[in-house]
């Protein structure tokens, strides 16, 4: 491993996991000096019991929940009419802080409500990159599981508008064994694959972010070693657990870098026909590094690294570390079965959209990626064969 | 005159791109399976068309049928069907027109017109018994509807037009025929991408007379005397117009009012069709022949327009917070001129301004004030400043700006006037309706907000009936006959008639399918052979339209569509109308299941093989 000439990486997020990690809130809270949260839910949450378990973990602590909100829409993003009532409530219940339980939306709505009331003016103003100027309100993010890391990130969707600050951060993720249950194979695919994608492409370009990889590297084989098992068996603790570790560390990596091809044009393509972000990211992901490959783009031996750990790695000589890497990669998308699509037109993707995909990926990878190379990596995902 | 017994059985199918064009005859078989008019169109369109074409590509192929009884004089019968991938939303789309073009097409000698590729300049094609005239369109391409169609009417007795909204690809835009619409869906902007402004049509050249003429006659008779029997058909609708629904759905909550988030308004008397009667002398102004006369002309604004229809009336009456008829009639105009869909265009509208009330979009329209709509839908049609934008339709902008959850459409079809918080049927229909938010697949509001023939907050027995009258409206658009006429089919017949509402309710509710006993369907079959002098009866009829509805569904799942679409707007589903205390939503995860069993649809509402094989639709 090499020492860059220079790099940036930031991580706002202290993450406390395992057992009995919601005893924690409380003191997290007080160190930051608040005592009332907002505490926002969706319905499927307190179905599951969940909500329940988060209140009794409050039980000897002295805080004072100002209001619990689990009326949260089911939407892929937050809503601004929702998020406008969450604000007055925050207000008239004098809360200081806010707790999400969940996923998602639930997530995204309280980084707008956090956002809504720690600054002026209109909220849809503050989307974009970095245009959130101060700290926020004290937020704790209690994951249940499947949710694809982009909560833990420091971004937000907000009205299917994106904000990106280094605010957006939770301050503290709870990852506790008692939240975290089983959902279906489907979700922990998908979700797994969201992560998945975040985590590779935060690590397999040429940038070289030591601080970056080792979150990214973790986040890799966590889901690496366990998604397999969480599919054959949902209802493993331990597996779960991995992954909700796995997606909070790929969202902190992911949030260091601007998105890949493939995170990019998962979004858009998820965004325009309505399917789940994990299926338009899960099988282009290793296309897109046989792409690379075929085009004499360098990928980062370090991804063997990820994928089998030290000794894996040493084991494979330098040379085939990349195509090692990416074969196990496409072997271990296969092996998830028909959890996942194979190729755009199984998907019934209309070809005629490519090129407007192609532009909205450019656009939310700051250029990074180019519309040309969104454009070939779709036509190869047409068929699904690189 | 020539004579056609029957059908001529001859479609035209034109190449723009080649200014070439050939006829083909459709094959006794497919007649006899899909009907003609709709069923057809989309027949025609599987077997020619490729999975995945650009709406607005020259591969995008849309079909003009004209149904068995256009031309024969059958009781409502002077109605077209139009079968395309619909820009808007990107899967099939079907729309029924009156006008002259289908009885000009159709007594020129053709039952059809396919239209692909597309034309290197703007052109307007002459249709005559002998073929095809391709010619220049200069003249007036850039004219909106009326001004181009006094034009090309010299040359026949019935065309097809596109206004400027067609022309700037604005994906609500519609297709003219007279003073009638192909409406929903933006086929005008698939004409508009083919640089093609017109179709005109000489027409008279040939009589169309029925192969059972005596049948045919005894079914017309009991066809009119069910119409003129049926207080809707004939005296709502025929003093009212659909503008009757106005007071109707006010009454049941299920008015839609400023954007959907009311379900009645104090107002909304000033927009009704009786307030119309009352103050603005209407006049008849039907399709051509028509026992219902639900059109109407009056005057507004000291001229003599067509009245608003009560889809107009509803989306840029109450649902914008206006309640001037005047204002509507001049929104309508507009849209007429542009060549826009109203439903559409109301929806978007309503988007913006409630978009721009949460400071999603930046616009000046705001709820109850008519000024900047009526510029607003003049930028849309001229595709000018922030008309560009609107011009794309609610999902679009809600997709781009946010604001998804009050984008009320379904599968990018902007939903109808009905609120189905008020009609949980409603929202069922809304929601699996094959072409989008259409409120024509079933019509539900009808017999659950008006008839009362359903518990309007059940789930009961609504995912049968929606069933049913999906394949009966399917037979009707492929006869092709006013659906309007279902009503006195439907209920005119004695058994529905004696029959106590109570009892009525309950065996609809409890056996829907059953329910095709009490009503009087042979009408329509009858209407069919007696023209054909193909045997075909009520029951094998309603198979076709099964199969019409399923091969219509199959076609769209292979562009993407599966149940993750069957949905409603988030407004319907997770918040209650202000007009209702118990702030009730549609509990669409309840019917979907039930409706995709009796569909014979998987989980993900895909058709499942054995279907496919049942109804005898090849797979592809």
């Amino acid at each position: 491993m090499q020492l860059p000439e220079s790099y940036v990486f930031f991580s706002q997020p202290k993450i406390n996991s395992g057992k009995n990690a919601m005893e924690h809130i409380y003191v997290e809270l007080a160190s930051m000096d608040a005592r009332k949260p907002l505490v926002l839910a969706s319905r499927q949450v307190t179905e599951r019991g969940l909500t329940k378990k988060f209140i009794k973990s409050l039980y000897d602590s002295n805080v004072v929940i100002g209001s619990l909100y689990d009326e949260v829409y089911p939407y892929h993003y937050a809503c601004i009419s929702q998020l406008n009532d969450l604000v007055e409530l925050f207000k008239a219940r004098g809360c200081d802080s806010i707790i999400a339980i969940g996923g998602g939306s639930v997530v995204d709505l309280a980084k707008g409500v956090n956002i809504a009331v720690s600054n002026s003016g209109n909220i849809m103003d503050y989307a974009g990159t970095n245009t959130i100027q101060k700290r926020l309100k004290p937020f704790i993010y209690v994951s249940t599981g499947h949710c694809g890391g982009t909560e833990t990130s420091n971004e937000a969707y907000i009205e299917n508008r994106r904000f990106v600050s280094d605010f957006l951060f939770p301050d503290v993720i709870i990852l506790d064994n008692r939240m975290i249950t089983a959902r279906t194979r489907q979700r922990a695919a998908e979700a797994s694959m969201v992560a998945l994608t975040a985590a590779i492409e935060s690590c397999a370009v040429p940038y070289n972010n030591p601080m970056n990889d080792l979150y990214a590297n973790v986040a890799i084989n966590f889901i690496y070693e366990n998604l397999l098992g969480v599919v054959k068996k949902p209802g493993s603790k331990t597996g779960n657990l991995a992954l909700a570790n796995a997606y909070a560390m790929a969202g902190i990596s992911f949030s260091n870098i601007p998105p890949g091809i493939v995170y990019s044009l998962g979004i858009a393509i998820a965004r325009d026909t309505g399917l789940p972000r994990g299926q338009c990211m899960g099988f282009l992901l290793p296309l897109s590094l046989e792409h690379r490959v075929m085009k004499n783009e360098s990928i980062r031996g370090e991804l063997l690294y990820a994928l089998l750990g030290t000794e894996g790695y040493c084991r494979v000589p330098e040379k085939e570390r990349t195509s090692t890497s990416i074969t196990i990669l496409r072997q271990f998308v296969n092996d998830l079965g028909g959890l996942l699509p194979k190729s755009l037109k199984e998907m019934r993707v209309n070809k005629y959209k490519f090129e407007e995909y192609a532009r909205q990926a450019s656009e939310m990878s700051m250029k990074r990626v180019t519309q040309k190379d969104c454009m070939q990596l779709l036509d190869i995902a047409w068929e699904g064969i690189a | 005159m020539k004579e056609i017994t029957g059908t001529s059985n001859k479609v035209l199918e034109v190449d723009l791109t080649t200014q070439k064009f050939s006829v083909f005859e459709i094959p006794v078989k497919d007649r006899k399976m899909y009907l003609g008019g709709k069923g057809l169109g989309l027949k025609l369109l599987y077997d020619r068309m490729p999975v995945g074409v650009d709406p607005l590509g020259p591969d995008n192929i849309i079909a003009f049928m004209m149904g068995v009884l256009m031309g024969t004089g059958a009781s409502c019968s002077g109605r077209f069907a139009a079968v395309t991938k619909s820009p808007l939303t990107g899967i099939m789309s079907s729309a029924s027109c009156g006008g002259p073009f289908g009885m000009a097409l159709k007594t020129s000698g053709w039952d059809g017109l396919l239209i692909k590729g597309k034309s290197a300049k703007p052109v307007y094609l002459y249709i005559d018994s002998k073929g095809v005239q391709f010619r220049d369109a200069k003249a007036i391409w850039g004219k909106e509807i009326r001004k181009a169609q006094d034009v090309v009417l010299k040359e026949g007795a019935g065309a097809i037009v596109i206004g400027p909204a067609g022309e700037n690809l604005v994906r609500f835009a519609n297709i003219c025929s007279g003073h009638r619409f192909l409406g929903r869906g933006g086929m005008g902007a698939v004409l508009g991408a083919k640089n093609l402004k017109a179709v005109v049509a000489k027409g008279q050249e040939y009589k169309i007379l029925p192969a059972n003429s005596k049948k045919f006659e005894k079914t017309k008779k009991r066809s009119t005397k069910y119409i003129n029997q049926n207080p809707i058909t004939s005296n709502q609708y025929r003093v009212f117009g659909t503008n009757s629904h106005v007071m109707l759905s006010n009454k049941a909550g299920i008015l839609p009012v400023r954007n959907f988030t009311g379900g009645s308004h104090g107002e909304a008397a000033k927009v009704s069709g009786e307030r119309i009667v009352a103050k603005h002398n209407p006049k008849f102004s039907t399709c051509k022949p028509c026992t219902i006369l639900c059109g109407h002309k009056a005057t507004f604004n000291g001229q003599e327009r067509s009245v608003p229809e009560f889809e107009t009336t509803g989306l840029f009456g109450p649902n914008l917070e206006i309640f001037d008829p005047n204002a509507i009639s001049d929104f309508n105009e507009i849209c007429t001129d542009m060549g826009m869909d109203t439903i559409s265009a109301g929806g978007t509208i309503a988007w913006a301004m409630e978009a721009t009330e949460k400071g999603l979009f930046k616009s000046d329209l705001k709820f109850g004030s008519p000024k900047e709509v009526a510029q607003a839908l003049i930028d849309i049609g001229k595709a000018k400043g922030i008309g560009k934008e609107l011009g794309m339709g609610s999902r679009w902008l809600s997709k781009k700006y946010g604001g998804e959850d009050f984008a009320m459409h379904v599968k990018g079809l902007e939903i109808a006037a009905y609120d189905p918080r008020g009609a949980f049927g409603q929202g069922l229909s809304f929601a699996v309706a094959n072409r989008g938010g259409c409120h024509l697949s079933s019509a539900f509001f009808s017999l659950e907000a008006y008839l009362h023939m359903y518990q309007p907050y059940t789930t009961w027995g609504k995912a049968s009936y929606t069933e049913f009258a999906e394949n009966c409206f399917d037979v009707v658009n492929s006869l092709h006959i006013c659906q309007f006429t279902a009503f006195p089919v439907f209920l005119e017949p004695p058994i529905i008639k004696m029959l106590p509402t109570v009892v009525l309710n309950i065996s609809l509710s409890t056996m829907a399918p059953l329910a095709v006993w009490f009503m009087d369907l042979s009408v329509w079959s009858r209407y069919w052979s007696s023209v054909t002098g193909h045997r075909l009866n009520m029951w094998k009829m309603l198979s076709i339209g099964k199969r019409i509805h399923v091969l219509e569904r199959y076609m769209n799942t292979r562009e993407g569509i599966a149940r993750k679409d069957d949905t409603l707007p988030g407004r319907l589903l997770n918040e209650g109308r202000v007009s209702d205390p118990k702030h009730r939503t549609v509990p669409l995860e309840k019917m979907l299941p039930k409706y995709y069993k009796v569909r014979g649809y998987d989980e993900n509402g895909i058709p499942k093989d054995r279907t496919l094989k049942k109804l005898k639709i090849e797979k592809k």
